[in-house]
């Protein structure tokens, strides 16, 4: 059963008129008509549009879906559109529109903590051996502590093949022998990621629920050979069952790209730890968030205009990422009066005088704090364009985005043109980069590039210590505080 | 097409960020010749200056001088200062501070080829900068209408018919 508002389907107001409401069918009709727009979703919604419409053209079955709207609550989430152009120019050229979209709670009250279902995957490989280990261990202990009695948890290690050391449980039950069994966790052998995250699916599946906060959290400090690919399809099964995956990478060896598509693809985040310190402190925050969620599995299927192109999405806030372009887009979770921001970025064909419709958003997901699911609000995103006016300053949310991300490209670039032997130009790039980082208020990260720079001039070498700092650096930095600026 | 004003690199219109140098692009470095419809006029002084320029015509803007200094008639004009009997070709800018700015005697040249116009520095002491990227010794590298020309620290901007 459709979950939406079918007014929020067809972009009209609950009291609009018969006549406006045929007006708006007809428009949204032609948008998303098969024939008219072979992207992905358009035939999908257009059946919906014309169910809606079916429903809100019959007076008496208007009637009825009015009555029932009385008595459901309102909506939950509170999205808008910011955009790099508005309104669009008049071009006889393609061009490039930003739109930073804000997800946000509509409810700012105190809510109550939903049930967690928890699967801590640890890396037990003989790299892991000594603090590594022992902060982990000490991390999950504490998360054990902290377990209530809804909650459910389960710890699996892994090297070459997987054990489970604390099956899911619920909540408070033998809290003493879940951390006796954690204490036995001992390194050995090499890194099979996909035993580990297999493994503890399973764990997390003996107590999935669509009101609870399904996580898994994988803590590595390894490469993983060879079944990299089987990973990412168990990672797109996981986020169809509603998990999300998160992971923390340890030290400098771990595969960075991968586990970033691992986690991105469930709308999870990574993490990058150089100092051993901070693990246990790292793992205690990570879990401490998931009492501040809000909704969980927040997704987006963005269905473009006929003559629309995506060219990419990356997550801003709460936490920056790439979103990895699969359908829906899924961006995992939704914290308590934690707006979250997604920047789009659409390429238009030339475009006559007159309005034109970009895109519609559907974002879709359960405010498991108050235990609704398949909560679905449309979001269309549609401007003018006119002749002749100097375009208007973008909004500075959106630039200040933007040249962080900039930013974090230009690293990604770097790596890249290293990788395929081009070492001058990689050079060249974080040079410039550690220019900009130190012009944008972030010395040391500017001088770790700078200085990433000279090595790599002097011994055609890449460090991966310094390239994760930099990267994880430049990334944090999307999602940061505004810099402090020095004076110019 | 938009192009960065750092390092002429091509970006789509509408794009924020040079992806090359990671530089905020300005609205008013939209390419003319890209077909684009709806670029903002320019200002009034320049508009005004490039009405009453001639096709072949240079017209440098140096620092805040309201009077431009037109070249014309020469395929190549020097720029340098304490020139000993200034030829029609050579500009001094000692009138504009070329000393203090760390001008070179002989420090580049604008040459007018066939449809372009093309800037080289001739081994400055200070360097040639254009749009703010240094220019490499004894290569000519294109001028485009509206371009800022910093020799040393003196600034200067080039006005042409295209």
């Amino acid at each position: 059963m459709f979950g939406g508002d079918l007014y929020n389907l067809l972009g009209v107001q609950r009291e609009a008129s018969n006549s406006e409401i045929r007006a708006a069918y007809h428009q949204a009709a032609r948008r998303f008509h098969p024939d008219a727009n072979s992207n992905p979703g358009a035939a999908e919604e257009f059946k919906l549009i014309a169910d809606a419409y079916a429903v809100l053209s019959d007076a008496d079955r208007r009637a009825a879906y009015d009555a029932s709207l009385e008595n459901s609550a309102a909506p939950l989430l509170t999205v808008r559109a910011t955009f790099s152009r508005s309104p669009l120019p008049v071009l006889t050229e393609p061009q490039v529109l930003y739109a930073l979209i804000g997800i946000e709670p509509a409810i700012a009250d105190d809510l109550p903590t939903p049930p967690v279902n928890l699967c801590l995957v640890v890396d037990r490989s003989t790299s892991m051996q000594g603090q590594r280990l022992d902060q982990v261990k000490a991390a999950a202990m504490a998360v054990i502590d902290s377990l209530r009695d809804v909650d459910s948890f389960s710890v699996i290690a892994f090297s070459d093949k997987a054990e489970v050391v604390v099956p899911a449980q619920r909540g408070t039950a033998e809290k003493t022998l879940a951390k006796a069994r954690v204490s036995t966790i001992s390194a050995g052998g090499g890194t099979e990621i996909l035993q580990g995250v297999l493994c503890g699916l399973t764990e997390l599946h003996r107590n999935l629920s669509s009101s609870a906060i399904n996580h898994l959290l994988l803590l590595t400090d390894g490469r993983t050979y060879g079944d990299e690919e089987d990973c990412l399809l168990l990672a797109s099964l996981a986020a169809s069952d509603g998990i999300v995956v998160s992971a923390l990478g340890i030290g400098d060896e771990w595969n960075d790209r991968f586990v970033d598509e691992l986690a991105g693809r469930t709308g999870g985040t990574v993490g990058y730890i150089s100092s051993l310190d901070n693990v246990a402190a790292f793992i205690g925050e990570h879990v401490h968030r998931l009492g501040n969620v809000y909704a969980e599995r927040v997704t987006i299927q963005a269905m473009l205009d006929a003559r629309t192109q995506l060219a990419t999405v990356f997550k801003v806030q709460p936490e920056a990422g790439p979103v990895p372009d699969n359908q829906p887009l899924r961006l995992g979770t939704l914290f308590k009066r934690k707006p979250a921001a997604i920047l789009f970025k659409f390429v238009l064909p030339p475009l006559p005088a007159g309005d034109h419709c970009i895109a519609r958003l559907v974002i879709t997901s359960d405010v498991v704090s108050v235990g609704r699911r398949g909560e679905r609000v449309t979001l269309d995103l549609a401007l003018p364009a006119v002749i002749n006016t100097p375009p208007p300053a973008p909004p500075p949310a959106l630039v200040e985005a933007l040249s962080r991300l900039s930013q974090y490209q230009m690293q990604e670039r770097a790596w890249q043109q290293a990788a395929q032997g081009d070492l001058e130009g990689a050079v060249t790039r974080l040079r410039t980069l550690g220019t900009r980082l130190m012009a944008g208020g972030q010395p040391e990260l500017a001088r770790l590039t700078l200085n990433e720079a000279a090595r790599l001039e002097r011994t055609s070498l890449l460090s991966e210590e310094a390239k994760k700092q930099i990267k994880y650096g430049t990334r944090a930095l999307i999602s940061g505080p505004a810099p402090r600026r020095q004076p110019q | 097409m938009i192009v960065c004003s750092v390092c002429r690199h091509r970006e789509v219109e509408g794009e924020l960020f040079c992806s090359e140098c990671g530089a905020r692009l300005s609205i008013d470095g939209t390419d003319q010749a890209g077909g684009t419809a709806a670029s903002p006029p320019p200002d009034p002084v320049t508009s005004d200056l490039l009405k009453r320029l001639a096709p072949g015509q240079l017209a440098l803007v140096v620092g805040d001088n309201a009077q431009p200094i037109i070249l014309e008639g020469r395929s190549e004009y020097l720029l340098g200062r304490d020139f000993s009997s200034p030829a029609a070709h050579e500009i001094d800018l000692n009138t504009y501070g070329g000393r203090e700015s760390g001008v070179s005697r002989t420090h580049a040249a604008l040459r007018q080829e066939r449809h372009r116009v093309v800037l080289v520095d001739l081994g400055s002491t200070n360097g040639t900068r254009l749009n703010g990227s240094l220019l490499k010794t004894n290569l000519p590298t294109v001028v485009e209408s509206g371009d800022e020309i910093r020799l040393g620290r003196l600034r200067m901007r080039i006005n042409f018919v295209p």
